[in-house]
């Protein structure tokens, strides 16, 4: 395997930032106001103290094999056919999230700006600029990637100054009127979403202070964290809980009502948000496109993930064009098989290999 | 006394025949393009040494040689020849032929010492003289502006450096003028280049190394820098790419810029070119390596950094709050240059909702009876602009009055009343038009006067979101550039927060501690801790107490 280049412990919470949030902060409002209503501001809550249980336990995992990513050390944790199955579980993983990606931001350009172009340009054009930075490599994407998570994180903050005097309190009223259940159901989602912090330990041989592998995944994820709950209250405060669950791009909604007292000429200032948030979502699905052609590759023993860039893009852009026939099949499938899918994988694979790692902890220390 | 060999001296006849068009020029196999002058020894006959060089460079007009008697060396005959323009004729006269033939004897207490060792040490006056063993590195010296000495009975040659190149006066720099800071740039004279850099850095570690480039022109290219502060794997990466340059000629500094440059098809400018010393002097004290062409005042600076393309030496000259706010401007401008039409399409034709109502109704107006959509609008005036720029630049000047006259007219009024373009959009094309000229660095304002294009092309098609790629595009391919090595968004990307301070703002002189952290591992400090001045203590009276 090639070098592929060294990221700062500070890259790398970035990059998890960015794996995580562009897609949370848009579809996490609604889904769990649909299921939680008012009280939909907990789940994130619930959902972070599992986000954090599962980010560490990811990044300490991936300590254990600092210079191996989880495709390479899985294998040598779980015996030879077991290990690349693993491998190759958390290559469709990443996969998955790819072609959800794509689509989901397809969807929102042609739903939400552009309704009469059809949803292959948008794909295309975003898969092209994801193709250019993954091709360009590790080093890169973490660059450009500091510069945009910063700019989104200024325009999250800029969210909370202007939405805040618009907050309507008695929009989370009644508190747990219907009790604790729909409030830990609804957290699923956001549970799915802060697991794809397991990102980390793709990560790990990269990274040029391993010791702050942990810090800089729980920081990202707490960071996510405090993104997510502005996001949810500000769209929940604002619209109330039971229209919030009606759009499937809440925080935009709010975005597009977003006034500015005394400057009356400013307004349906949402086309700027939405060219932020292209680099924010450009983030997601090339840091994500990343590791899992870098995975695949390793997976293969491959020396170089170049040459499976450009056939791979082209066969996700189909995929993910043809894989769902209208918006209201896709907004389903979000809602309801992309959380536990890869939630499952996310929660399920990455404890187990934890779990084999404390189990065969001496046997490993004895082999390093 | 080793005689000449035949074989070297075949080898010329030859080379004359081809020369002079007797024979065809043998090329073996078309690699080179020019046949060397052959190795040939000098005979101990001057008139068989003085026919050799007449063949060889007679017939050029400004070729002239002299002969004389060394009176010291008992009248023995000598000639002495150059080329008249590019050495110092009073010169030649004063320390050369005066000296050979009035001298009447050499130092006593040098015995056995030949007639050449006694010419150089007692006779002649010029303070660098050479000697030359073959014919070929005497003419490459003559032709570089060195005065050749041949004298009888002696099989080897002098030359002497007098040279005297045309060299025109320290200028005010015409691409980066400044109002607070020195007002002197560089010439196209090298020597003298160096001589204002050394003025700036008086200091033994400056050094200046030179190599001579192109298989033709021979031109002289310095390498210039602080040993102790340049990393040395830096300097030897600067001359191994110089090196590696097999090239007919350099005429301007610009051929090595695109032949050295890390990323050759990258629009933007990777090598730092400038006219003023003071920024040389700057970049090679932050540990860069500056590369001076001879015949150019354009002198590169490496590795550089995108920051430093948009900023000025006069930011460091005036406090540092102007310089923040001049560097704000200056970025703000570049977006500009940048985005404007696109942003401008983008809004008009896809985002209308973004706009007053008010406004939308007055651009609606104002584009009533344009036949054509805005982008042929736009192509259009800024087809007109750039070249107009291109013609106020390359047309003689009695001309100049004459076509801003014309253009005025037709950019500012003729179009909007033929209906041809709006009247809104001729305030974009000219704001953009003169955002465009704040760039600091000439090769910097192009690359974004060239990035425009497909900008406005994405924006008129995709609106918004084709903007966003557009800059998208452009982030990863700057963050993806190195400029020798170093990342070219560096201290933005990979980031070092206490760098910033010295990027989009100019921070206090005080707080400028330590070098850059791109060029710099440590030995970063370069000045003193605590330098913020404060008032003292006491208040100084003359005459009186406190």
């Amino acid at each position: 395997m090639r070098e592929e280049g060294r990221i700062s412990s500070y890259q790398a919470m970035n990059f998890i930032i960015a794996i995580i949030l562009p897609t949370a902060i848009l579809v996490l409002p609604s889904l769990t106001a649909e299921r939680a209503a008012e009280n939909a501001w907990l789940s994130p809550v619930i959902a972070f103290v599992l986000g954090l249980g599962i980010a560490y336990v990811a990044a300490s995992l991936a300590l254990r094999f600092p210079d191996k990513t989880v495709i390479q050390f899985a294998p040598s944790l779980l015996g030879p056919v077991l290990g690349k199955i693993v491998g190759l579980v958390f290559i469709g993983y990443f996969f998955f999230i790819t072609i959800v990606v794509q689509r989901e931001f397809a969807e929102l350009m042609t739903n939400l700006f552009y309704d009469r172009t059809p949803n292959i340009v948008f794909v295309g054009l975003l898969t092209g600029l994801a193709v250019y930075v993954v091709y360009k490599g590790l080093e890169v994407l973490a660059r450009v990637n500091d510069i945009i998570i910063l700019l989104f994180l200024f325009s999250i903050l800029f969210f909370l100054v202007v939405v805040i005097k618009d907050l309507r309190p008695q929009a989370f009223l009644p508190f747990l009127g219907e009790g604790i259940g729909p409030v830990v159901f609804s957290a699923i989602p956001p549970a799915a979403w802060f697991a794809e912090a397991v990102v980390i330990m793709m990560l790990v041989p990269f990274l040029q202070d391993k010791g702050k592998a942990i810090k800089a995944n729980i920081a990202a994820v707490t960071i996510v964290f405090l993104s997510l709950m502005i996001i949810t209250v500000g769209t929940i405060g604002i619209l109330g809980s039971s229209e919030t669950a009606t759009f499937h791009f809440a925080s935009f909604a709010v975005v597009r009502r977003i006034e500015f007292a005394g400057l009356e000429f400013f307004q349906r200032q949402d086309a700027l948000f939405m060219a932020l948030w292209v680099g924010a979502m450009l983030m997601k699905l090339g840091a994500f496109f990343y590791v899992g052609v870098l995975a695949l590759s390793q997976w293969f023993n491959l020396r170089s993930y170049r040459p499976i860039i450009v056939p791979l893009a082209t066969f996700f852009t189909v995929l993910s064009v043809q894989s769902w026939d209208s918006f209201s099949e896709f907004a389903l499938f979000t809602g309801q098989t992309v959380p536990l899918v890869i939630g499952s994988v996310a929660y399920g694979v990455t404890l187990f290999l934890f779990v084999v790692a404390m189990l065969r902890r001496k046997e490993l220390d004895g082999k390093a | 006394m080793k005689s000449r060999d035949t074989d070297q001296m075949d080898n010329l006849l030859r080379y004359i025949d081809a020369y002079r068009g007797d024979t065809a020029v043998q090329r073996s196999g078309g690699s080179d393009p020019l046949p060397d002058i052959p190795q040939v020894a000098f005979s101990p006959v001057l008139d068989e040494n003085v026919g050799l060089i007449q063949t060889l460079m007679g017939d050029n007009f400004d070729f002239i040689l002299r002969r004389v008697r060394i009176r010291a060396a008992g009248g023995r005959r000598a000639a002495v020849f150059f080329l008249e323009e590019i050495v110092d004729t009073v010169e030649v006269s004063e320390t050369i032929l005066e000296p050979l033939a009035h001298f009447a004897s050499f130092e006593p207490g040098e015995p056995g010492q030949d007639v050449m060792g006694g010419i150089v040490e007692s006779i002649l006056e010029a303070a660098a003289v050479a000697e030359q063993h073959d014919l070929r590195g005497l003419l490459e010296a003559v032709s570089t502006g060195q005065v050749g000495l041949l004298v009888d009975g002696v099989d080897r040659a002098l030359s002497v450096d007098v040279r005297k190149y045309v060299r025109r006066q320290v200028d005010i720099p015409q691409t980066e003028s400044s109002v607070r800071g020195p007002q002197d740039g560089f010439t196209e004279d090298e020597y003298l280049n160096l001589a204002l850099i050394r003025q700036r850095i008086r200091s033994p570690h400056l050094v200046a190394e030179s190599l001579n480039l192109g298989r033709v022109t021979s031109t002289v290219v310095g390498v210039v820098y602080i040993r102790g502060l340049a990393a040395p794997s830096l300097v030897h990466e600067v001359k191994s790419r110089l090196r590696r340059l097999d090239v007919d000629a350099v005429l301007e500094s610009g051929y090595i810029e695109e032949l050295t440059k890390d990323d050759p098809l990258s629009p933007f400018p990777l090598l730092l070119s400038t006219e003023r010393p003071d920024r040389v002097a700057a970049g090679v004290l932050e540990g860069r390596v500056a590369i001076m062409v001879s015949n150019t005042p354009f002198v590169l600076v490496v590795p550089t950094e995108f920051t430093s393309m948009v900023s000025s030496p006069e930011d460091y000259y005036v406090g540092f709050p102007y310089g923040t706010i001049i560097r704000m401007v200056r970025y703000l401008a570049l977006g500009t240059s940048l985005f404007l039409p696109a942003v401008y399409i983008a809004i008009t034709t896809f985002h209308q909702e973004m706009l007053p109502t008010e406004l939308i109704l007055s651009i609606a107006s104002a584009r009533e009876g344009v036949p054509f959509p805005s982008i042929v609008e736009l192509l259009i005036m800024e087809f007109l602009f750039e070249a107009l720029r291109e013609a106020g630049i390359r047309l003689p000047r009695p001309f100049g009055q004459a076509v801003s006259i014309v253009g005025a007219l037709i950019i500012g009024q003729a179009a909007v009343q033929a209906s041809l373009v709006s009247p809104l959009l001729i305030i974009v094309v000219a704001v953009t038009g003169i955002a465009s000229f704040i760039s600091p660095i000439f090769s910097m304002g192009l690359a974004m006067r060239f990035l425009r294009f497909p900008i406005t092309l994405l924006g008129a098609t995709l609106g918004l979101f084709g903007v966003a790629v557009g800059v998208l595009a452009i982030l990863i391919h700057l963050a993806g550039l190195r400029s020798f090595g170093v990342p070219f968004m560096s201290p933005v990307v990979p980031a070092n927060l206490t760098d910033w301070k010295d990027t989009f703002v100019r921070w206090g002189m005080w707080t400028m501690e330590k070098r850059p952290s791109q060029l710099f591992k440590s030995g970063r400090r370069r000045m003193a801790r605590g330098l913020k001045p404060e008032p003292p203590q006491e208040r100084f009276r003359q005459g009186g107490e406190r």
